[in-house]
């Protein structure tokens, strides 16, 4: 491969970006490549282990083992401290030599260095950094990712992104093709794309377990306090239902769904029963109430982790419906079943060649 | 195994103690007291000797045999006590300590390692968490209550320890024997079930009670209630019934409640006779303990006041008994010997200023009638009425045990010692005659009972391998709902015939295949998100020609996605129209504690707005499913009215006893509905429609 270096960005935010850095660098690695990873403009940076840093960068970086130190591989971290300097003195030509000699350093003795994006096409404008740039300054190609919501949403997305990047753009993956659009997209979408001199290297379809949140995000967000079954926190929720009706009637409607979150409130131990009866992963009570003892010891029994938070049904149920689909990426399943997909619809050698 | 703790020949008591008002010293105390002729060993290392018997440091230092160890020592030593009575051979241990499930997690773990243990060695275990036995036989109190019930032959089990304390005390002024109390506590192992097993065969227990809030094993109570109802009664109590109760029952026992319907359902099918309250429970008891069952439902009433008659009379017809009809030779007889005034057709008028010996000859007379089935005395205490010597009269006459005789003197302090001797002659008597006839009723019932032919299944073969195909493939796409076309597939496993339809993923195949059928046609939205089609307005009928079809195909399109935008459609479900027959609705839904519970009714208005279904706990029997049908309301549609012809219920009942055998081949089945299962003239056969099904991940 002649390029060293793919910029993987995407039409909007959790697109998938880390999703696909992974799986390719996991699936180069493995292959023999010595692989790299950066994101030069990290839009949502966090404060963690005592640092600001990119939390993707840091699980990506762990995931594999990457040796290279974090600055290097996440250089420029965009702080409420640096737009506020943006919007003051213009660009900061600091940032963009950090990036420049950052991707240098990185890449020198690798075979393949992935580029992840910041949340879209869109970011980083304001600093010069937005990925059309950061593409033309390092002079590496872009992998678009391009999520489905509507047939025309998605054509349009893909279209416009060619537009924003030109010929450096090396193609697309749609992802998150509901199964019922599958053909459409395949049949139809495709050869259009194709005919406008665009590559599709994979269409992905939609898959709810990669969209889950995990029971200790959701408990991050409630801030609650879980009283039994510590050890399944890192499981997945794929639906969060709502018991505020009577037992029957709960039973029949938590029967609907498997994997989820159950809230009702803590003086409910019918609901929460109930819940215990079907596929449940986790039980969120309401109203800061504790449940009797007979369930707690039930729940540890199956494994299924109570949370007691102080907020009411309606607002624990914003919340947590504010994860859904907009969780990281930084489960071992969510890995494994993302690198499946991959497999089985990603044409890596027509990616290879075009690298070539 | 139940033997050593009913009856065991030694009793080791572990954690007896020296002081007074501590429960160590109170249940070894009842122990003594209640003049149990084995042998006893208090185990207690702090003391030498207690209530004059030699006291041992632990179990293993006794030399003897131990049949049952009573253990109330704190929670934490109980498990090695428990492992200690398995290793010196104990057959029964007791646990009255608490601590337990009742805790948390640590509590029902310990429970669950007892259990173990027990089960490992072969050693009943009753508790823990309970208020202990009693068995008035042996005799042995091996409890906390606080005195020895009168001797008799009824056996009390109870989920709740202090409700059994209740029942004790007021079983002294009714005079009501006993022969076991248990108390069940939280059911570590032995349970409902097993008890009820043991007392089958006993000679000592004649009826059986229960307070039940949750039933460990659904399956395996109805099996062992049916066997034992054909022998003798169960009545039982099930608390718990209201949503409020059940949520009242879930925080006390920690388990679901299970569905009113379903207990109601497995009740019938078992045979159990069901108490409303504690005083219901005392009036059936007390007739089913004293009294013979009545040869049929046909019941005289002798009174002495019109009023009371009346009343009993319409309490009769209301509880679904009937009110007999004299025969013409016990009229005759009535007639020449009472006075003008009196009434010789049921309910016999005594009149008012009867004696005791106007009430012996109408009671002779009806003794005699072939009939009667039962008899109601009924006395009110005007002046010169003979309370106590009509009791004597109708405890002698109650001495042959040839019909079912029950009293109701009203009244208080003049019908008191003539209650007193009808209590001690086995007579019970009622202070309203409408508490007579509810004890009466359930007489009847256990009769029926014991006259039903024996429930037997004929098992029809369902083949898996289509069923499986269909839950495999939708769980592999995350689905638990199981639409249509996964349904039918199911349907014809099961033998029962749809209509011939396809499911079609465009307009142009809809028509290919609507052609090919023949017009009218019915298309309907498939969809896996929507299983409520007409809800949506998804369903089309009487669709005719392509035009209509294309169109209706573009219109149900359209309209599931303005009501779900992000739905996943996979076209139209093309269908032959059906048309004639009635239109029924079978179910099935899996309750947590008695499993498949079959729910069968008329379709359209007559499930949704009345209510007019059956329930019943799969497998079903032809039995079953004939009874379900003739226990709705609307039954009389499908045997023809007005003209109409009688539908095809043998087709009806093999459907019924076919998905009954599925829902029972496949647990992972937890909810199903044919809407609607057509059915038409006899031997026209039936034909489901739309079927839809929810099952489990695994």
């Amino acid at each position: 491969m002649k390029q060293k270096g793919i910029y993987i960005t995407s039409t909007q935010t959790f697109a998938g970006k880390s999703a696909l850095c992974t799986g390719l660098l996991r699936r180069y690695r493995a292959k023999g490549l010595n692989v790299g990873y950066m994101k030069p403009l990290s839009t949502t940076p966090t404060f963690m282990e005592k640092q600001v840093v990119d939390e993707d960068t840091l699980f990506i970086k762990k995931q594999l083992g990457l040796s290279d130190p974090l600055d290097l591989m996440a250089p420029v971290l965009l702080t409420d401290q640096k737009i506020k300097s943006a919007l003051e003195n213009q660009v900061e030509e600091k940032d963009i030599l950090r990036i420049k000699t950052g991707f240098e350093q990185l890449s020198t003795g690798k075979d393949l260095v992935f580029l992840e994006g910041g949340g879209s096409l869109k970011e980083g404008w304001l600093l010069g950094l937005a990925p059309p740039q950061i593409g033309a300054m390092l002079r590496v190609m872009e992998l678009v990712i391009a999520p489905y919501e509507t047939d025309l949403q998605v054509i349009d997305d893909i279209l416009t992104a060619r537009e924003q990047l030109g010929d450096t753009m090396l193609g697309t993956v749609i992802n998150r093709v509901p199964g019922h659009r599958l053909d459409y997209i395949q049949d139809l979408v495709t050869p259009f794309v194709e005919n406008r001199g665009i590559r599709v290297f994979a269409v992905l379809p939609r898959q709810r377990i990669l969209y889950a949140a995990s029971i200790e995000e959701i408990q991050e967000g409630l801030g609650g306090e879980v009283i039994c079954a510590h050890d399944h926190l890192n499981e997945l929720v794929e639906h969060l239902m709502v018991g505020a009706m009577g037992v029957e009637s709960a039973l029949t409607y938590f029967r609907r769904k498997a994997n989820k979150a159950v809230i009702t409130g803590g003086d409910r131990p019918d609901i929460q029963l109930a819940a215990l009866e079907t596929s449940t992963k986790c039980l969120i009570l309401t109203g800061n109430l504790k449940p009797s003892p007979l369930i707690v010891g039930k729940a540890e029994e199956a494994g299924v982790p109570i949370i007691v938070t102080k907020y009411d049904t309606m607002t624990a149920v914003d919340i947590i419906e504010g994860f859904f689909g907009k969780t990281r990426f930084h489960q071992e399943r969510k890995i494994t079943q993302f690198e499946t997909l991959l497999n089985e619809n990603m044409d890596f050698e027509r990616l290879e060649k075009a690298l070539s | 195994m139940l033997t050593s703790l009913f009856s065991p020949d030694s009793v080791a008591v572990i954690g007896a103690s020296r002081t007074p008002g501590k429960l160590g010293y109170a249940v070894l105390k009842n122990i003594i007291d209640c003049g149990f002729r084995g042998s006893v060993y208090p185990v207690n290392p702090a003391a030498r000797e207690i209530l004059g018997l030699r006291c041992y440091p632990d179990i293993a230092s006794i030399g003897e045999r131990i049949d049952l160890a009573i253990i109330m020592i704190p929670a934490s030593h109980v498990l090695k006590a428990v492992s200690d009575c398995a290793q010196k051979g104990v057959k029964a241990v007791v646990v009255i300590s608490a601590g337990f499930r009742e805790t948390g997690h640590d509590g029902l773990v310990a429970e669950k390692e007892m259990a173990r243990i027990a089960n490992k060695n072969n050693m009943a275990l009753l508790g823990p968490n309970c208020l202990g036995l009693i068995n008035t036989k042996t005799p042995l109190n091996a409890s906390f209550a606080g005195s020895m019930p009168l001797r008799g032959n009824i056996s009390l089990m109870s989920q709740s320890g202090a409700l059994c304390t209740a029942i004790l005390d007021m079983s002294f002024e009714k005079r009501l024997g006993f022969s076991s109390f248990v108390s069940l506590g939280n059911k570590a192992q032995l349970n409902e079930v097993d008890l009820l097993d043991y007392w089958s065969s006993d000679p000592d227990t004649k009826v059986a009670l229960a307070y039940l809030e949750g039933i460990s094993d659904g399956e395996r109570f109805i099996r062992v209630a049916r066997a034992f109802t054909r022998k003798k009664p169960l009545i039982a109590i099930k608390a718990g019934v209201t949503n409020a109760g059940s949520r009242a029952v879930s925080s006390h026992t920690g388990s679901l409640a299970g569905s009113e319907q379903a207990y109601e359902a497995a009740f019938k099918q078992a045979g159990v006779i069901r108490a409303e309250s504690v005083a219901d429970l005392f009036d059936m008891a007390s007739l089913l303990v004293s009294q013979p069952l009545p040869e049929n439902d046909q019941v005289a009433i002798i009174t002495n006041a019109g009023g009371p008659g009346i009343m009993a009379t319409d309490a009769i017809e209301r509880a679904g008994l009937t009110l007999a009809n004299l025969s013409q030779e016990t009229m005759r007889r009535l007639a020449a010997r009472l006075p003008r005034a009196a009434s010789v057709i049921n309910p016999v008028d005594v009149l008012g200023d009867a004696l005791a010996d106007r009430y012996r000859l109408a009671l002779d007379a009806l003794i005699e009638d072939k009939n009667v089935g039962a008899i109601i005395v009924i006395l009110t205490p005007q002046i010169m009425t003979q309370a106590e010597e009509t009791a004597r009269v109708i405890a002698s006459r109650s001495k042959n045990r040839s019909k079912t005789i029950l009293a109701c003197f009203m009244g208080k302090p003049h019908v008191e010692a003539g209650i007193e001797i009808l209590n001690n002659n086995g007579v019970p008597n009622y202070t309203v005659p409408e508490r007579a006839v509810i004890s009466l009723k359930a007489m009847v019932y256990q009769k029926k009972r014991q006259e039903r032919p024996t429930h037997r299944i004929t098992r029809v073969k369902i083949p898996r391998k289509p069923v499986e195909e269909v839950f495999n493939e939708a769980r592999k796409r995350g689905q638990l709902e199981i639409g249509e076309a996964g349904a039918q597939r199911v349907m014809k496993a099961c033998g029962i015939p749809t209509p011939a339809s396809r499911l079609c993923r465009t307009p142009e195949e809809a028509v290919k295949f609507a052609e090919k059928i023949g017009y009218p046609v019915v298309l309907k939205i498939a969809s896996p998100d929507i299983l409520h089609k007409t809800d949506i307005g998804g369903v089309k009928i009487g669709v005719t020609g392509s035009q209509e079809v294309r169109d209706s195909f573009d219109l149900l399109v359209l309209r599931t996605l303005r009501y779900m935008p992000d739905v996943e459609i996979w076209g139209c479900m093309v269908q032959k129209q059906v048309e004639g027959g009635i239109e029924t609705i079978l179910g099935m839904n899996r309750d947590p504690q008695f499993g498949p519970l079959m729910m069968f009714g008329l379709g359209g208005i007559y499930v949704e707005a009345l209510k007019d279904v059956a329930f019943r706990i799969a497998p079903l029997s032809r039995h079953d499913a004939r009874q379900m049908i003739e226990e709705i309301q609307s039954s009389r549609l499908l045997y023809g009215v007005r003209g109409r012809p009688r539908s095809d219920l043998d087709a009806l009942e093999g459907a019924m006893v076919r998905i009954s055998q599925l829902v029972t081949d496949f647990p992972e089945i937890v909810e199903l509905d044919i809407n609607p299962l057509v059915i038409f003239p006899e031997g026209e056969g039936v034909t489901g429609l739309d079927m839809r099904m929810v099952i489990t991940g695994q």
